[in-house]
């Protein structure tokens, strides 16, 4: 199935690459919600995440004739991450979202409160949990996020992410621990902020 | 096993690699003689991979909206296209530079004109004499009046007097249109004094009346003054520097030979049309430049 899967994107990226836009859409609909969750966990901001992402596919369908075969998700993560990056380089000036500013998140742009809980509180929790750790991911230093994101959010390993962002797979494994103890240290000072049963630690 | 001087980053480095399966086996199997032994250990793992389970569980945020590309989306031409464009943009400067250096340089040039002409005063005024001589003769009037006034003393005092003045600055006027005769009439006032100049004033001023009985006997010079029909009906302007010029005249006796108008008009155009033209092609220039300055700047 999934080698059937790989064929099908294989026909559609030669048939974009021959100017078939409509192939291309294909992939668009395939891999938009993937693009615009890696975007939107690293910029943290609803439209910032929107425009990277409908700049990301821009760029590739312009730049289809660099791709050289492989995984073309891969290759899509990778342009949406640079972007992200520049992004947040012309941010730089400006400070982080604070951690106090995670109880004003955009509820709007996290619309996965309902699925999946059985009920309305555990939903409410859920809801509560997320924002409050993508509001932790965003006090990370940008190049710590990224590589947080790409590991525990796309779910990619350390060679793949230092293909992506174009560092060694050492650097990888340095960024990624330093994240996430950051972030540790951050839950446990905030764990009064966090739904008792996501405490990291046990309480008796 | 946990030192107080231990190396946090190295031991969290180590947990994190271990909850992802990313250590070496030998660095595995030391860790997890470690944490055997250690509980301290074992709860900061447990704690980073709680965390980390958190950030894993997190739901996707879905894409808000459809990312479809469409033709006008890619139509536009990639930045590469783009870059030849400001190839037409590259002499924008330099034109820019042109323009403000012939701008400058015309404006020198005209200031510079204005300066010297501000100078010269009437010499800017050259060529009008040619057109209205009536216009220069007033302004030299005050000098002219001299020829006749110093003909005047001897002979005219007694006879014209009141007439004399208006008399006198007609002749100027006339002088100015026949230099020649102007400059001979100078020349000879003292040994002609008597027989030449009352015909002279008779015929200028007062008309035909005791003018032709007394030029009969005259010089040769008289039938030349005949040209004075066309001064004639400008003696208005003159009146008053006629007057001026006849309480003037002891003193400038001397002035008269040397204020000839005729040499003006000669000495007058020869610098400034040549930089009055200079001045008009800059600043035809300037136009231009800025014209093509602002194409150059506009180039898409």
């Amino acid at each position: 199935m999934n080698a059937g899967r790989n064929q099908d994107e294989r026909r559609l990226v030669a048939a974009a690459q021959r100017g078939d836009l409509d192939a291309f859409n294909e992939l668009v609909l395939t891999y938009q919600d993937r693009v615009y969750n890696l975007a939107y966990r690293i910029l943290g901001d609803s439209a910032a995440a929107e425009d990277v992402t409908q700049e990301t596919f821009i760029a590739a369908y312009r730049h289809l004739s660099t791709f050289r075969g492989g995984s073309f998700l891969s290759w899509l993560m990778r342009t949406v991450a640079n972007r992200c990056y520049d992004e947040l380089r012309r941010r730089k000036r400006r400070p982080a979202v604070s951690w106090e500013s995670f109880g004003e998140m955009d509820e709007e742009a996290n619309p996965f409160l309902v699925n999946g809980h059985s009920t309305p509180e555990e939903a409410a929790q859920q809801a509560e949990l997320t924002r409050f750790l993508q509001s932790a991911i965003l006090t990370l230093p940008s190049d710590q996020r990224v590589v947080l994101v790409l590991s525990d959010v796309e779910g990619m390993n350390y060679q793949e992410i230092a293909d992506t962002v174009g560092i060694p797979v050492g650097t990888v494994k340095s960024r990624l621990a330093r994240a996430r103890a950051r972030l540790r240290d951050m839950l446990q000072a905030q764990k009064e902020l966090l739904p008792r049963a996501y405490r990291l630690e046990d309480e008796d | 096993m946990l030192g107080k001087n231990r190396n946090w980053e190295r031991v969290d480095e180590q947990l994190s690699a271990y909850i992802d399966g990313a250590l070496s086996p030998q660095e595995r199997a030391r860790l997890e003689a470690q944490l055997d032994r250690d509980a301290d250990l074992r709860a900061r793992l447990e704690s980073l991979r709680r965390m980390v389970a958190l950030i894993r569980a997190m739901p996707p945020a879905p894409a808000p909206r459809n990312f479809l590309l469409t033709p006008e989306m890619v139509r536009q031409p990639p930045p590469r296209v783009r870059q030849p464009v400001p190839a037409a943009r590259r002499f924008a400067p330099a034109l820019t530079f042109a323009t403000a250096v012939s701008g400058l340089l015309c404006v020198i040039l005209l200031v510079g004109n204005l300066v010297t002409a501000g100078w010269g005063g009437p010499r800017a005024a050259a060529p009008i004499p040619m057109i209205a001589p009536g216009t220069e003769e007033s302004f030299h009037a005050q000098k002219s009046p001299v020829a006749p006034a110093e003909m005047a003393p001897s002979s005219l005092d007694a006879t014209v007097s009141p007439e004399q003045p208006q008399l006198a600055s007609a002749m100027t006027v006339s002088e100015t249109v026949v230099p020649e005769t102007q400059t001979w009439n100078e020349m000879t006032p003292s040994p002609l004094e008597e027989a030449p100049f009352p015909p002279e004033i008779g015929g200028m001023g007062g008309g035909a009346e005791p003018g032709p009985s007394l030029r009969e006997p005259g010089e040769p010079e008289e039938p030349e003054t005949p040209v004075f029909p066309t001064p004639a009906p400008e003696p208005l302007p003159s009146e008053q520097e006629g007057a001026a010029g006849a309480t003037a005249t002891p003193l400038m006796l001397e002035a008269t030979p040397t204020s000839p108008p005729v040499e003006m008009p000669k000495a007058e155009p020869a610098l400034p049309p040549t930089s009055w033209l200079t001045v008009g092609g800059l600043a035809l220039m300037t136009v231009v430049l800025a014209f093509l300055s602002i194409r150059a700047w506009r180039a898409r």
